[in-house]
């Protein structure tokens, strides 16, 4: 990195002026700008190694994807601050960014208030072969106050111009003795404001194990989703991106699901409340995540129509973004309310309560690993037996029923699985999760059906469907009925896969007891 | 990647200009550019105060595996880079017509920097040869400014019949006017009525004025120096025509 820090015993101006004396340097005026680093809100970019950061006067935002381990970093000018990926005018970037962002939004980890002197090289044509920028940079800290780093010298070469820019850093190496820096910036003021570069993910911790009583457990293991819960609770009242809400009610779905399948472990009275609280949840969150899914579908809704009708299906769009922000209004009336806030309350004392030493309930207080096996033991076999009883003739509901067992099943897999072989039961989820794809996209496709004609008759209540919408909406119905049927053949198969005698053997061998002697 | 050329056998027609001037637009639209300069004369490496110098020459750049990225200069905007012109491209012509696979080479060329840019700019030299065929190969799209008069006219219908090939069936053929002098009878009568050529001419042109002129002695696009000038607002409306019409 071509970066100095200018300690205080060398003054800027002394140092501009003997620059100024000694190449052939024109100055900019200084200008204030702001420097963001962006990233999404779990830092997918920097954990693929990457920093973005944007230099902005307010007209123009200059993004600069840094590699930490040494690619050649990219620059791109635009006049507006990027949110998602598809705010990037060039589609080299675009390229380049995806499968890492995909849908999450760029948001401020860190905004630092920099002052820049521009000192650019120019040759004898008249144009610049490099440039030397000193950059004050300040950031406010958490007690409000400006912290001030350590200024820095920068110098960029510009390509196919190397030898400019070697003379410059020689020169600060020689003259002054500064040395390159190693740390980027960002890193010195991340340290200044105490930012931890989060290590969220959705994925679930387990923090318990074997022996543990399941009530302390199941407690634990309940904490940590509420904590997910709470994380993702600015970002879903914000709507940055439809991650947060989306990660959000994985989180109340999950508790949900282990409340309802693990019983006698909690006093049943305590239990009934807390369910009907999450199922609450559950309901005023679910018509925003509703639009947002049809907006994420809307492209490929219109991908899938014939050029001719695509821009057809606008009004559509227009009634997913009115409607959606009228849902949000409400979603954050409710997680804003006093309802929510003591709900939370106390299932946080519930959670964090010490479990009754003697309890007359009887699985509290067995190991973990004896109930994770049992429940676990019990769901696979549900789940075979009504897999095994679908028919070419049995209606739709059947698969339905079978993708609400299947997804139990799913969960306390998750729940439990640092109690068992990791690689084991790794392979067991990602066949699971196969078979549970098929199931989801069967069902996805009549819940789309039926939204999108429910959408039909709102739009004409509120006066927003024409006859070309309405024409290009109804073949959208055509093509989701098409793939319905072929999701339905496609489950045969998944489910003989999931159903072979060697995943039978490795279910039993891992959850099955001695005694309980189903036989499937 | 969408490959753009600046193209016409005439010379003096104000090709270079265009490369210039559009691939300024465009970057200013967030994309990343690279303009090729064809042109061994190097008039859009001049605009760009870049020596119209390739180390190696057109041979190094004609390599089976050829490092292009190397060639390529940066230019005072962030978001456009230069290959430039070399006196050895005067060359060209005769490197392609002794390579075995000679419409290979320039998609060889361009494919090396798929993963940089946008958009690229071919500034062509006024000419009919190997050079221009291996343009016409690579291209997304021909521009070609055409002066409206009778004999450019006739000059736009010879490019015209060697672009209609059948394996030219993608290549979009976008003739506009240049250097339109209301004042001239004729230019106005041509610009009025295009003549029917089984192309449609863009709607928007270029008038002839001299602050397009002094982009020699700025060495900068125009809209750098004169951002709110007509001609500024002339080249807007042909990159804006030219990305309805590619549906860009
Ligand atoms: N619209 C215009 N008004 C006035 N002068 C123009 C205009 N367009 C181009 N010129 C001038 O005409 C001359 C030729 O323009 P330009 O170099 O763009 O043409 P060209 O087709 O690239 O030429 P060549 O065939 O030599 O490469 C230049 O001096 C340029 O400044
Ligand atoms: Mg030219």
């Amino acid at each position: 990195m071509n970066e100095f820090l200018l300690p205080k015993s060398i003054p800027k101006i002394a140092l501009k002026e003997n620059l100024v004396a000694t190449f052939p340097l024109e100055e900019d005026s200084p200008r204030t700008i702001h420097r963001y680093y962006r990233d999404t809100f779990d830092w997918r970019l920097y954990k693929k190694g990457y920093l973005f950061q944007v230099d902005s006067d307010n007209t123009s935002y200059e993004l600069n994807l840094i590699s930490l381990e040494g690619e050649e970093p990219r620059v791109l000018t635009m006049q507006s601050q990027p949110r998602y990926i598809e705010d990037i005018p060039s589609k080299i970037w675009q390229q380049k960014l995806h499968g890492t962002l995909n849908i999450r939004a760029l948001m401020n980890h860190i905004t630092l208030s920099l002052r820049q002197h521009t000192l650019r090289y120019v040759d004898k044509d008249g144009k610049t072969v490099a440039r030397l920028y000193i950059e004050e940079a300040r950031l406010p800290q958490a007690n409000g106050r400006m912290k001030t780093l350590e200024t820095r010298v920068r110098i960029v070469p510009v390509k196919g111009y190397g030898k400019a820019s070697t003379e410059l850093s020689k020169f600060l190496k020689k003259e002054y003795k500064l040395k390159p820096v190693k740390q980027p910036q960002f890193a010195s003021a991340a340290q200044a404001i105490d930012l931890s570069i989060n290590s969220y993910s959705n994925q679930l911790a387990h923090p318990f194990s074997d022996q543990d009583r399941t009530d302390q457990a199941l407690k634990a293991l309940l904490l940590t989703l509420l904590g997910t819960i709470e994380v993702n609770e600015t970002g879903t009242v914000e709507d940055i991106d439809s991650e947060f809400l989306h990660d959000l009610r994985v989180s109340v779905r999950r508790t949900r699901s282990a409340l309802s399948q693990v019983k006698h472990i909690f006093p049943q009275r305590s239990l009934q409340r807390f369910e009907s609280a999450f199922s609450w949840i559950g309901q005023f969150t679910g018509p925003t995540r509703d639009m947002h899914v049809y907006l994420l579908n809307f492209d490929g809704y219109q991908a899938a129509l014939p050029k001719k009708m695509q821009a057809h299906l606008f009004p559509l769009k227009d009634f997913l973004i009115r409607h959606q922000k009228l849902e949000h209004e409400k979603l954050v009336a409710a997680i804003k309310s006093h309802r929510y806030q003591a709900l939370k309350q106390s299932w946080r004392i519930f959670l964090t309560s010490p479990c009754p030493e003697k309890t007359s309930l009887e699985n509290a207080t067995k190991p973990i690993k004896e109930t994770a096996d049992i429940h676990i033991w019990q769901a696979y076999a549900k789940l075979m037996k009504r897999g095994r009883a679908i028919t070419e003739a049995c209606p739709d509901e059947k698969l339905h029923k079978l993708r609400i067992v299947a997804k139990k099943l799913r969960y306390l897999l998750e729940f439990f699985q640092n109690l068992y072989p990791q690689k084991r039961i790794k392979a067991l989820i990602s066949e699971l999760k196969k078979l549970q794809d098929v199931l989801g996209d069967f069902q996805d496709l009549s819940v789309q059906i039926n939204a999108l004609r429910d959408f039909e008759i709102q739009m004409k209540e509120e006066g927003a469907l024409n006859a070309d919408t309405e024409a290009a909406m109804e073949l959208l119905v055509h093509q989701l009925r098409g793939r319905i049927k072929a999701q339905r053949k496609l489950f045969e198969s998944r489910f003989s896969d999931f159903s072979d005698a060697s995943m039978r053997t490795e279910f039993k061998m891992l959850f099955k007891k001695v005694g309980l002697n189903r036989t499937l | 990647m969408k490959v753009l050329a600046c193209y016409n056998i005439k010379g003096g027609v104000g090709k270079t200009t265009t490369s210039v001037n559009l691939s300024y637009i465009c970057a200013n639209e967030g994309a990343r550019v690279l303009v090729w300069d064809l042109d061994p004369q190097g008039a859009a490496s001049f605009y760009f105060r870049i020596k119209p110098k390739v180390k190696g020459g057109v041979e190094k750049l004609f390599d089976k595996k050829p490092d292009v990225y190397d060639a390529i200069k940066g230019t005072d905007y962030l978001n456009i880079d230069l290959l430039p012109a070399d006196f050895s491209y005067r060359n060209m012509d005769i490197l392609l017509e002794s390579s075995k696979k000679p419409r290979s080479r320039f998609r060889t060329i361009l494919s090396a920097l798929e993963d940089e840019y946008d958009y690229v700019f071919l500034d062509c030299p006024p000419s009919f040869s190997m050079v221009s065929e291996s343009v016409f190969f690579v291209s997304d799209a021909l521009l070609i400014p055409t002066i409206p008069t009778t004999l450019s006219l006739r000059t736009l219908e010879q490019v015209l019949k060697y672009t209609d090939d059948k394996i030219l069936k993608k290549l979009a053929i976008l003739p506009f006017f240049s250097m339109v002098d209301r004042r001239k009878n004729m230019h106005k009568l041509i610009c009025e009525r295009p003549p029917k050529m089984g192309v449609k001419f863009l709607e928007a042109f270029i008038p002839y004025a001299s602050e397009v002129e002094r982009m020699g002695i700025e060495r900068r696009p125009i809209l750098d120096y004169a951002g709110h000038s007509k001609s500024a607002k002339c080249y807007l409306a042909l990159w804006q025509e030219i990305k309805e019409r590619l549906k860009l």
